[in-house]
């Protein structure tokens, strides 16, 4: 069945042509992403936290608060997994000890059922 | 009386004819465990015992694990008496080495509680080959050549990466990974990368070294020993991918420099060879 993921919408099948489960997972945000959500006002870092963690003072430089969070998110994004936000992956979450084990590693937004598409055989020329 | 302990000693002489039996007490029980990818497989446990008081018992325990290589497992009761051979089959569905991961062990307690004494089977069972005691070696989940997989990812959407996760119990080694990026009609020169991470630091990128104009529509294929080119006539790019095992909940992406609103990949396809690692 074909599904579109709610938060990134990422369109998949849930089944792989050779009968074995796909399990869809989010896309990870990156430099770009945190940028637009920057200037769209709708991520705030805590500077000081971060910069003490990814310090990295250019010799003889005067750097602007903007370029230095620019900086930063820049360096998290090259080096971490950051990840939206209702970040959706399907695969079965690990156990942990005994301890139950969840359906979802996280459930997110959710994902929507889409038609199936005509299966896509090989083409024949007549 | 006498007829009884007559019979425990001919039970006892002809068991120690098959150097493998193995004496099962009135508390110890089999217990199988599979880990499992494929879809439609039926597992059959077929035990051959003697019991205590001499007399061969065959018995068929029919199991049909998850598909999402998580453990499954079911206990299977046994006599006291001698275990002269097991065998795991698969009687339904087409596993392939890599797929289906299935573990016998003799355990003490019952289904709640169980406590492992001895594994006796410990392997792949596929249709065409399964698994015997005695005779099968005991492997571990990653000997030998994994499936090979061919999958179609997710299909992102416009101004989105291309991100896939190795699966929950999965080790991957990628062998290739090929899609398509539709750049839109802002001008910058886009430029692909391929990164690896652990779910949570990435740990290797591998950059395409060329760049992609506006309305433009570049295939890359990243594959082990790609050389880095730039044909200025060709929309084919290639991306050197390192040759690395990735365990589950690794991934991964792209990265696209001067990624543009409307640029859209395509969904990757692309080929793994795939083991059950828990």
């Amino acid at each position: 069945m074909r599904h579109e993921c709610n938060t990134c919408h990422g369109i998949y099948e849930d089944v792989s042509p050779d009968g074995v489960a796909y399990f869809h997972a989010c896309p990870p945000l990156t430099a770009i992403d945190l940028h637009e959500l920057l200037n769209a006002g709708e991520l705030q870092l805590d500077v000081d936290a971060t910069a003490e963690v990814l310090r990295q003072p250019r010799r003889g430089e005067q750097e602007t608060a903007h370029a230095f969070t620019r900086r930063i998110v820049a360096a998290l994004a090259d080096t971490r997994l950051v990840k939206r936000a209702g970040y959706r992956d399907e695969n079965p979450a690990r156990r942990r000890g005994d301890g139950p084990r969840a359906a979802l590693t996280a459930d997110g937004a959710g994902a929507a059922r889409l038609p199936d598409l005509a299966a896509a055989d090989a083409i024949t020329v007549p | 009386m006498q007829a009884d302990l007559e019979a425990a000693l001919q039970a006892r002489l002809l068991a120690r004819l098959t150097p493998a039996a193995l004496y099962l007490r009135a508390e110890d029980n089999l217990r199988l465990t599979v880990f499992n990818s494929a879809a439609g497989v039926t597992l059959e446990v077929r035990t051959r015992m003697m019991t205590e008081d001499g007399q061969p018992v065959d018995s068929v325990d029919a199991f049909t694990p998850l598909t999402t290589r998580v453990a499954s497992s079911r206990w299977i009761a046994t006599a006291p008496g001698w275990l002269l051979g097991a065998s795991i089959v698969a009687t339904a569905g087409a596993p392939r080495v890599g797929q289906c991961y299935a573990v016998l062990d003799v355990v003490r307690g019952d289904a709640t509680i169980p406590i492992a004494l001895t594994p006796l089977l410990q392997g792949y069972v596929t249709d065409t080959s399964r698994l015997g005691y005695p005779g099968s070696p005991i492997r571990t989940s990653i000997e030998g050549p994994g499936v090979l997989r061919s999958i179609t990812g997710t299909d992102p959407a416009a101004n989105a990466e291309i991100s896939e996760t190795v699966p929950t119990n999965a080790r991957w080694r990628i062998h290739a990974i090929r899609f398509t990026l539709v750049t839109d009609v802002n001008a910058a020169n886009r430029e692909v990368a391929l990164t690896l991470d652990d779910g949570t630091l990435v740990y290797a990128r591998s950059p395409s070294r060329v760049t992609q104009a506006a309305s433009l529509t570049f295939a890359y294929t990243a594959f082990f020993d790609s050389a880095f080119e730039a044909v200025a006539q060709d929309t084919e790019r290639t991306i050197r991918l390192p040759r690395l095992d990735m365990q589950g909940g690794h991934r991964f992406s792209t990265v696209t420099a001067n990624r543009q609103v409307g640029d859209n990949y395509s969904a990757p396809q692309y080929l793994v060879e795939e083991w059950i690692e828990d």
